[in-house]
């Protein structure tokens, strides 16, 4: 029974081939093929005699019929571009060189991409991403982090005191954040050590801005705390800030430097990225860019986040990230950051 | 503050094959930051001195004749010098000349308008030598960043530098040391008066007296002073300028014929006192002054009064050495305005052991330049003296917090050049900081940690890595959601953040109807009508839509940020917003992207569906019909709604702007995707649209709402558009939508197309008077 369907098969397809081979216009084609493939044609009325056959011989004359099919497109092909009109999937006219079609397209801020890939780099190390309140207590921002009471810092020339009564004790004196330290004790007083966090975002100071100094600027703060952390470990911090940002290793120093919420304190250089550590006007000729400061939690800043300091050490960095953003694209004005410019800030995707 | 490093060799014998740069390195690695350095002597170059041998008049000008050594040379002279013998002439590209000191930039050593000149005894010198020789300046002067000097008291002279110096290197270290024939006379009793304790440790003072007719101070002292940017003054202010910039121990000097003597040390009581310079100062009832019998004559450790000041003329002079407080010093310079030289040293907390090599210097400096000046009267007054301060510390603390393996031994040998002295008990120590580190900078074992670690180098101790308790690390909620807010606000919505200032211009409040009167405010701000804390982020969002309306006809801006508000109790509230505006030549396109952005907003932020409802509560910043109220989990979270670009400062014409805020505060964030597998139909599904003429006051979500309950077929329906004809009729419109038909049991046949129009069409029919358009 499958011979004679196979034979009765060969030989119908057989003449359709012979007439395709014959035809000299593409309607002649189109007709053959109709009579083929058409919804009453010749293939579609040997499926339906598949459901006739044993269920073990249905597959091969599945195939077969598929067969059939597949050097029959094959032979119209054949037969259209014969009389001129086979049709091209690419049109031979096509201009590959026209511009692409413009998406609507926005864009983080490039702070915010700079403090999500820091994020990320750190995430990766096991660190916990925190955020502290922008309004903060003079208790927070200075008390505890160790600053002398007549510290200049605590003066409204330098910190956006809030128009509060005056009477307000140091936990009641409220000010927009100057930096981001105070956060750090209140993660620790809220959380066990040992820790590993960072904490991003923006920090206020009453200054004057120009093309180098700003008003509201972010930061990035970085705090190890554990039993025995040494200097050197502060290193890798350092590494992981400017790995993620220059994507490559830059060469560092650690000189001292002095913070009131550390002891030691550091000042951490990196070589300029623009001669190489050679000079130029862009370092002052030194070779080398003060990048970010950083130390170890001083003693009272762990006594204030409940820690013994006899017990527990750490290191800290902070990086202005503004400053490193500036850096890394060579933007000459951060004062451009707060402008809402939509010509600056969609250069940044 | 500059340090010159001719001048460093009076302390520490450096070796020339210390290169500038190496110093400059050294100095930053170890102690302060060097932020750069200048070979002096360049800016003399070519400058040669030369005897004035005489001037004559040559037709209408003068003529100087100059012996330069190996030859005479003329040259035309508009002044006749006065008691000079020699002068620096410079040859230029038509000869020589007389040098200026304003072309060489030596105008702090030889006055603006003078020329450089020089009477015999004044220098030692041959003719033709280089000026720069003659006056100490083949030199290098170091820029010492005074920020990394902040804690440290002991290095605001060219001494402390010095010793800083001879421990990085190893060199031997001398203070100025006391001529034993030059011996000071007893203390004198009657110089000084009551010292208020609390205000003052130490007060030393010096009467001297000028027989001779000298006013300028020795040509060492005017170069050194103005190679670290000191104009000379006279001959008595330049020996404390001088004495000051060496040891680093502010002294001041009083004209003793205009003081009624004995000077004493208290707290003023409301007197004002006239200052150098001339101004006027209210020293109101805290301010540490010294006084003689009539009342204040200096601002103590700030600033000296006008009436006593020493003058060319003065003869008979008492010099000022002190040691006052350095908070006291800290809150009158803060409180008066007054910052000087003096009060930068002083509010750092001075050793009162200092003042002995500053008196030292004083008197060597005197003996050693002018003989005709003699010691008249002399008192010394220590209320309390700086002791060394102890700290107990171990081997074992230092090594562990450096990485390092030194011995006690070792470590003593670190600090002994620094001035420190260690005794070893087994790994115990007990540090003993010398007195110029032991007035608040020295005080834990931290500190010793650091003296040794920053004279080892940071850099050379070795690598360590910290150990890791694996953990999954944590992020609040919050901080998650903003990310995935902001990255689809960016990435799928098409809009730009832009960061603002979290203050707000009035002008801005008041174009998006808001009073400013109830804001949290903050002192100062850039200016007054910027100290409203931002209650909203709509202002200053279109603030930033003003300014880019010139370069853009279309965009669509975003921030995420906190806003601010006064609660029940006065305190300020803080809440973490996110709004958005978009900008466009159509209101409906707008409104309707804010609205899409709404929508897609939830399922990135990974909270539940927001409903938009059209209740009463409008914005104060939008407008009261084309608004929306934004409903998360029966809360209202925000709005959204068209803004009136009329009352903002832009001259785009057709522009129409919609925004949103939602306060993230009140949002419930998964901590996963929450999504819902829905089964899906192995049929196709095919799509009618559908056009209906309906009252012009009939709302889209009208047309929405009448799909429930469910019609048979109809998955869902979409809006196509909105037009409004007269073909229509007045007060009527035309919307198009298109239902989605799909069965899950079988392929939908054209009548049961038809059945889903006609059902769809009687229910509009019925609930909204619509009409089916053919």
């Amino acid at each position: 029974m499958i011979e004679e369907f196979r034979d009765r098969l060969a030989k119908e397809t057989e003449s359709l081939f012979r007439q395709l081979s014959s035809a000299t216009s593409a309607d002649e084609v189109h007709s053959i093929d109709s009579g083929f493939a058409g919804r009453k044609g010749l293939l579609r009325e040997y499926r339906k005699q598949i459901g006739s056959f044993p269920e073990s011989d249905r597959p091969s004359i599945g195939q077969l019929l598929d067969d059939v099919s597949n050097t029959f497109s094959q032979e119209l092909l054949k037969a259209l571009e014969r009389v001129g009109t086979a049709p091209r999937a690419i049109n031979k006219g096509f201009d590959p060189t026209k511009p692409g079609h413009q998406f609507l397209s926005g864009g983080l801020h490039p702070i915010v991409q700079m403090m999500y890939d820091l994020n990320d780099a750190f995430g990766k190390l096991n660190f916990d991403v925190f955020s502290g309140p922008e309004i903060s207590s003079e208790q927070f921002e200075f008390d505890y982090l160790n600053f002398p009471p007549k510290h200049p810092a605590r003066e409204s020339m330098d910190t956006f005191w809030l128009n509060l009564p005056d009477e307000a004790s140091s936990s009641e004196r409220l000010c927009l954040r100057p930096h981001l330290t105070g956060a750090s004790v209140r993660y620790m007083l809220g959380n066990d050590p040992p820790f590993r966090f960072v904490y991003p975002g923006r920090v206020y100071r009453n200054e004057t801005t120009d093309a180098r100094h700003e008003r509201a600027f972010f930061q990035y703060e970085a705090l190890i705390v554990d039993r025995d952390v040494p200097f050197s470990a502060g290193k890798l911090l350092i590494s992981t800030v400017l790995e993620t940002v220059f994507g490559r290793r830059v060469l560092t120093r650690m000189r001292t430097g002095f913070f009131p919420f550390v002891e030691p304190g550091f000042e951490i250089d990196m070589q300029c990225q623009v001669c190489g550590g050679g000079g130029c006007s862009v370092c002052g000729f030194v070779g080398w860019l003060e990048i970010m400061p950083g130390g170890v939690p001083h003693p009272n800043v762990l006594t204030a986040a409940g820690l013994d300091p006899g017990e527990w050490t750490g290191f800290y960095v902070n990086v202005g990230l503004d400053r490193l953003v500036m850096m890394r694209y060579g933007i000459d004005d951060v004062r451009l950051f707060n402008g809402g410019d939509i010509q600056f800030l969609e250069q940044f995707k | 503050m500059l340090i010159s490093r001719e001048w460093l060799a009076d302390f520490v014998n450096l070796s020339a094959e210390i290169s500038d740069a190496q110093l400059a390195h050294d100095l930053t690695l170890h102690t302060v930051e060097v932020e750069g350095f200048t070979d002096v002597s360049t800016r003399l170059d070519g400058a040669i001195v030369a005897r004035l041998l005489s001037t004559k008049p040559v037709g209408n000008q003068s003529e100087a004749v100059l012996d330069i050594g190996d030859s005479e040379i003329r040259i035309p002279f508009d002044r006749v010098p006065v008691e000079v013998d020699l002068v620096a002439v410079i040859k230029g590209e038509h000869g020589w000349n007389i040098v200026d000191p304003t072309t060489l930039g030596i105008d702090l050593l030889f006055p603006k308008g003078s020329i450089i000149g020089f009477r015999d005894h004044e220098v030692n010198t041959k003719l033709g030598e280089e000026l720069s020789s003659v006056i100490g300046w083949n030199d290098t002067v170091f820029e010492i960043d005074n920020k990394s000097l902040t804690n440290r008291p002991d290095l605001w002279g060219h001494m402390g530098i010095a010793r800083e110096l001879a421990a990085i290197y190893g060199l031997e270290f001398h203070e100025p040391k006391r001529d034993e024939d030059f011996v000071l006379p007893q203390s004198t009793p009657g110089m000084i008066g009551t010292i208020d304790a609390a205000k003052c440790s130490r007060l030393s003072l010096i009467r001297l007296t000028n027989d001779a007719q000298n006013t300028h101070s020795p040509l060492i002292v005017r170069s050194r002073l103005a190679k670290v940017g000191q104009r000379s003054i006279n001959l008595f202010t330049d020996l404390t300028n001088y004495v000051m910039h060496a040891i680093g121990q502010p002294c001041h000097a009083y004209d003793a014929t205009l003081l009624d003597l004995p000077l004493s040390v208290s707290i003023s009581s409301g007197d004002s006192l006239s200052v150098l310079g001339g101004k006027s100062v209210d020293l109101g009832n805290q301010t540490t002054v010294v006084k003689d019998r009539k009342g204040p004559v200096s601002i103590a450790g700030i600033i000296g009064g006008a009436a006593s000041a020493v003058k060319d003329s003065s003869r008979d002079v008492i010099i000022e050495i002190g040691t006052f407080d350095a908070s006291s010093i800290r809150s009158s310079s803060l409180a008066l305005g007054l910052r000087t030289d003096a009060s930068a040293r002083f509010e750092k907390g001075l050793d009162t052991q200092l003042a002995n090599p500053a008196t030292t210097l004083l008197l060597s400096t005197l003996r050693n330049f002018d003989d005709s000046i003699s010691i008249a009267d002399y008192s010394d007054v220590a209320v309390r003296t700086t002791d060394r301060t102890k700290i107990h510390t171990s081997v074992d603390f230092l090594n562990s917090r450096m990485g390092t393996a030194l011995s006690g031994n070792e470590i003593s040998e670190i600090l002994k050049p620094l001035g420190f002295q260690v005794n070893q008990d087994g790994s115990d120590l007990l540090v003993e900081a010398p007195t110029w580190r032991s007035t608040g900078d020295i005080s834990i074992p931290n500190d010793v940690l650091e003296e040794v670690a920053r004279i080892i180098g940071y850099d050379n101790l070795p690598p360590a890595s910290p150990s890791v308790i694996l953990r999954a690390p944590t992020m609040p909620p919050l901080l998650a959601a903003q990310r995935r807010i902001r990255e689809f606000l960016a990435h799928d919505v098409g809009a730009q953040e832009i960061l603002t200032y979290p203050w707000v211009e009035d002008r801005l409040l008041s174009a998006c109807d808001m009073d400013s009167s109830p804001m949290i405010r903050i002192e100062g701000g850039s200016s007054k009508d910027r100290t409203s804390l931002r209650p909203s982020l709509i202002p200053n969002l279109m603030g930033a839509v003003e300014s880019n309306l010139s370069n853009y006809s279309e965009f669509a801006l975003f921030e995420v940020g906190t806003t601010y508000h006064k609660t029940v109790s006065g305190q300020p509230g803080l809440t973490c917003n996110v709004a958005a505006v978009f900008v466009g030549s159509s209101q409906d396109e707008t409104f309707r992207r804010a609205v899409g952005a709404i929508n897609g907003f939830a399922i990135s932020a990974r909270v539940h569906k927001f409903d938009l409802t059209g209740d009463a509560n409008s914005t104060a910043w939008g407008d009261s019909i084309a608004c929306r109220t934004i409903i998360a989990d029966e809360k209202v979270i925000g709005r959204v709604a068209s803004i009136d670009l009329s009352s903002f400062r832009h001259t785009a014409r057709g522009a129409f702007c919609t925004a949103f805020e939602v306060d993230l505060d009140q949002l419930t964030f998964a901590n996963s995707r929450s999504n819902k597998y829905q089964r899906i139909s192995t049929f196709p599904s095919s799509s009618i649209d559908i056009s209906l003429r309906v009252p012009n006051d009939v709302h889209w979500s009208q047309i929405a709402n009448a799909m429930k309950p469910d019609i048979e077929n109809v998955r869902f329906i979409e809006f196509i558009d909105e037009y409004r004809s007269p073909e229509f009729g007045v007060g009527w419109k035309s919307i198009s939508f298109s239902a989605r038909l799909q069965s899950f049991e079988r392929t939908l046949e054209a009548a049961d197309k038809e059945a889903a129009r006609a059902e769809i069409v009687q229910r509009l029919a019925a609930s909204i008077g619509a009409e089916e358009r053919t």
